[in-house]
């Protein structure tokens, strides 16, 4: 068969000249790319989205792609989903060291770890101040983060009405909900963009104010230190927790199981942050998860926190181990 | 009149521009990745010409708006203004239990079709975008909506009820659908005009076998039976869908793997079927070559798929008691000899038999390939939903003048 002729298709609408619309993000940067960065990266990829990611070696950008290729695996080994998925999604997934790589993204997400006090909400800034150098001033430019607020994020930047704040929920494939909040400066204009983008990855939109911690961040907090207490107090054991949890109010994942899930480490630093915010001690984190830190135990990520994990990533049942014995 | 045709997935466009007069294809194409980065409009000329046109694609309106102006443009187009579109012809895939046939598209029928979103929320909505587009662009020219499900609904209650509680088929609609309806109809139909027998006096039992699968029971010109359900996992094993599986197993799996709704949609829709059991491919040519190097799952996958087809065919033999005829159609179903041969060897004592020279040599073409002797003529029908949805356009639009 002859060659196919190519066209722009700009030529051969019914209505000339018409705007090119800005509805859509087609380029979705993401800088730092740990757990949340490999999350998004993955979830936007897989709706068709072309996704660059920054980090700061090349050896960490080449751990991040494994680690998305390894997730995608387990998604094939739960049925979530098919190798030609996997291929599909790790064909529009690039990853560079140069933030100036960025420059064509219509959405660029910023995802740097929280590491230490005070130093992230620095780092954060300067990274924002630097991407309003590299990409057009239409780029919405947000922050995962939820113990930040976005107009102290952008308020050196020029363009500040193009900067929001998008929290994924990372804990579970369907936790299909993403937090979005406006700061001071923030457009309707770049809102409703960034809902559009929210509902076209299918999951919903929770809209909240501007505050630190957000609902999730702030109301686990709360939750963990609560069942952290009543263990202390030996009110009831862990497990006990979990399981009326799990069955009780109905949730996936007890609240250990998800302090796990999230990182340790991260829990307390959020809860650090609430401390400082709101000066409320049951935001303090509670000296069992003290405990679980300086034992380097933090969660999923190193196969042991409050509980203890496989390679996979598979919680490893004592109870039941101790039985087969 | 000249009728075009949209299939609008949700982030494609199919669409065929017919010349009814001569029943002829004056072009056809597909819009690609609406919405999203690297859309394009790929368009088949009539000489033969493909042209593919780049750039943003927002939406379907716009995905529609190009489609009209491609055709109405002077390098690649083939008629002069949008005038000559006497009507649009729409595919939509869920009419739930309020379309049993074709109908003209009014602002009532949009409303109505709303309503059946929650059954196919997948197919319809963009299928709905589709109509809105060319309400918008073209006002004047009329449309039709044409459903997959609508020649199904001649099922009788008893074959498209579900034996749990009645309450939920009042609450959500849960009963069986089919799909397919379009093709099975063609076929059906197109089989009795190339026989020159009366289509409302026939048993028929049409096997449309692609990558997804159903076998419908026609008798009298309406369907009374088909293998597809309340959705398209139910009957036949499919290219990755499982078929008739038992709810048990589903709940234990479930259970067992400690997955939830959408992994469990996934492992049963695109883990399954040749796929989940070759473990090669979910393409039954692929299927046929690993089976012919020695590969035991290809074979057993291949003797169940045939098998439960043989299986359908049997039942609804005894449904409509007895078949006139057996009608294959659809990619494997056209294509594959060795599927139709399989079926139809161990079902002579019902009445079948091939004529193993005629499936061989005919594969792939209208045509009868049962012996002479035959009690149940068995045909080769390729299908043509497009050409279908045109049709009923064209019958449906000029009833109204």
């Amino acid at each position: 068969m002859a060659e196919p002729i190519i066209e722009s298709i700009e030529e051969f609408g019914l209505i000339k000249n018409k705007k090119k619309s800005t509805n859509l993000f087609s380029r979705v940067g993401i800088v730092g790319c740990g757990n949340d960065g490999q999350y998004i990266a993955r979830v936007c990829s897989s709706y068709g989205l072309d996704v660059i990611f920054r980090e700061t070696t090349h050896e960490r950008v080449y751990e991040s792609l494994r680690r998305i290729e390894e997730i995608m695996n387990s998604r094939i080994r739960n049925w979530g989903a098919t190798e030609s998925e996997k291929k599909a999604v790790m064909s529009r997934i690039k990853g560079t060291t140069l933030l100036s790589d960025l420059k064509d993204c219509d959405l660029v997400i910023e995802t740097v770890p929280t590491s230490g006090k005070g130093r992230s909400f620095e780092a954060r800034k300067a990274i924002f101040e630097e991407l309003e150098q590299i990409v057009d001033p239409t780029t919405v430019i947000a922050t995962n983060s939820t113990t930040v607020v976005i107009s102290d994020l952008s308020e050196n930047l020029k363009n500040k009405d193009r900067c929001i704040s998008i929290h994924f929920m990372i804990n579970s494939v369907d936790s299909r909900v993403v937090e979005i909040t406006k700061g001071l400066y923030t457009s309707d204009w770049t809102y409703d963009k960034v809902e559009q983008f929210v509902k076209m990855l299918k999951r919903k939109v929770i809209p909240v104010e501007e505050s630190v911690g957000l609902i999730s961040v702030r109301l686990f907090s709360v939750i963990l230190n609560e069942a952290c207490e009543m263990v202390m107090e030996g009110i009831g054991c862990k497990d006990d927790i979990e399981q009326l949890m799990l069955t009780g109010y109905g949730m996936r994942y007890g609240p250990f199981t998800i302090a796990d899930i999230i990182g340790i480490d991260r829990v307390v630093r959020w809860m650090e942050n609430l401390f400082n915010e709101f000066g409320d001690s049951r935001f303090k984190p509670n000296p069992m998860i003290k405990r679980l830190i300086r034992q380097h135990r933090y969660g999923v990520a190193v196969g042991k926190g409050f509980y203890e994990y496989d390679a996979n990533g598979d919680k490893i049942d004592r109870n039941h181990l101790a039985e087969s014995k | 009149m000249k009728i075009l045709v949209l299939n609008c997935g949700s982030s494609s466009i199919k669409f065929q521009f017919f010349n009814m007069e001569t029943q002829t294809v004056l072009a056809k194409g597909l819009v690609e990745k609406v919405g999203l980065n690297g859309s394009q409009l790929k368009l088949n000329k009539q000489n033969g010409e493909q042209v593919i046109f780049q750039g943003e694609i927002v939406d379907h309106k716009s995905g529609i708006e190009y489609v009209l102006g491609v055709l109405t443009s002077q390098k690649h187009g083939c008629i002069a203004s949008l005038n000559e579109i006497s009507a649009v012809g729409h595919r939509v895939v869920h009419g739930g239990e309020l379309f049993s046939s074709s109908v003209l598209i009014t602002q009532e029928v949009v409303s109505q079709m709303e309503k059946c979103i929650d059954l196919a929320p997948l197919h319809n909505p963009p299928n709905l975008k589709g109509i809105e587009a060319i309400t918008e662009l073209i006002p004047e020219v009329p449309q039709v909506g044409v459903f997959d499900t609508a020649f199904h609904q001649s099922m009788p209650d008893f074959a498209y009820m579900y034996g749990i509680p009645y309450a939920l088929y009042k609450k959500y609609g849960i009963r069986r659908y089919g799909f397919h309806g379009t093709s099975h109809r063609y076929v059906s139909q197109r089989a009795c005009e190339m026989l020159n027998i009366d289509f409302e006096a026939q048993k028929i039992i049409t096997c449309h076998l692609g990558n997804g699968s159903s076998i419908a029971a026609i008798q009298n010109g309406k369907s009374v039976d088909t293998s597809m359900g309340f959705t398209p996992i139910e009957g036949l094993l499919m290219g990755t869908r499982a078929g008739d599986l038992d709810i048990g197993a589903v709940l234990y799996i479930m259970e067992k793997e400690n997955i939830g709704v959408e992994s469990a949609s996934a492992l049963f829709n695109k883990h399954s079927g040749l796929l989940g059991i070759t473990n090669i491919s979910s393409d039954l040519r692929d299927v046929l070559n690993a089976a012919q190097n020695g590969n035991q799952q290809a074979v057993l996958s291949l003797k169940m798929f045939n098998y439960r087809i043989r299986k359908y065919i049997g039942s609804y033999a005894a449904a409509m008691n007895g078949c006139d005829l057996l009608i294959f159609t659809g990619g494997i179903g056209e294509n594959s000899k060795s599927t139709r041969l399989e079926v139809c060897n161990d079902l002579k004592w019902l009445g079948f038999e091939i004529d193993e020279g005629k499936n061989a040599r005919l594969n792939g073409t209208e045509s009868v390939i049962s012996t002479a002797n035959s009690k149940v003529k068995i045909l080769i029908v390729p299908t043509d939903e497009e050409l279908m949805i045109a049709r009923d356009t064209q019958k449906i639009t000029q009833e109204k003048r």
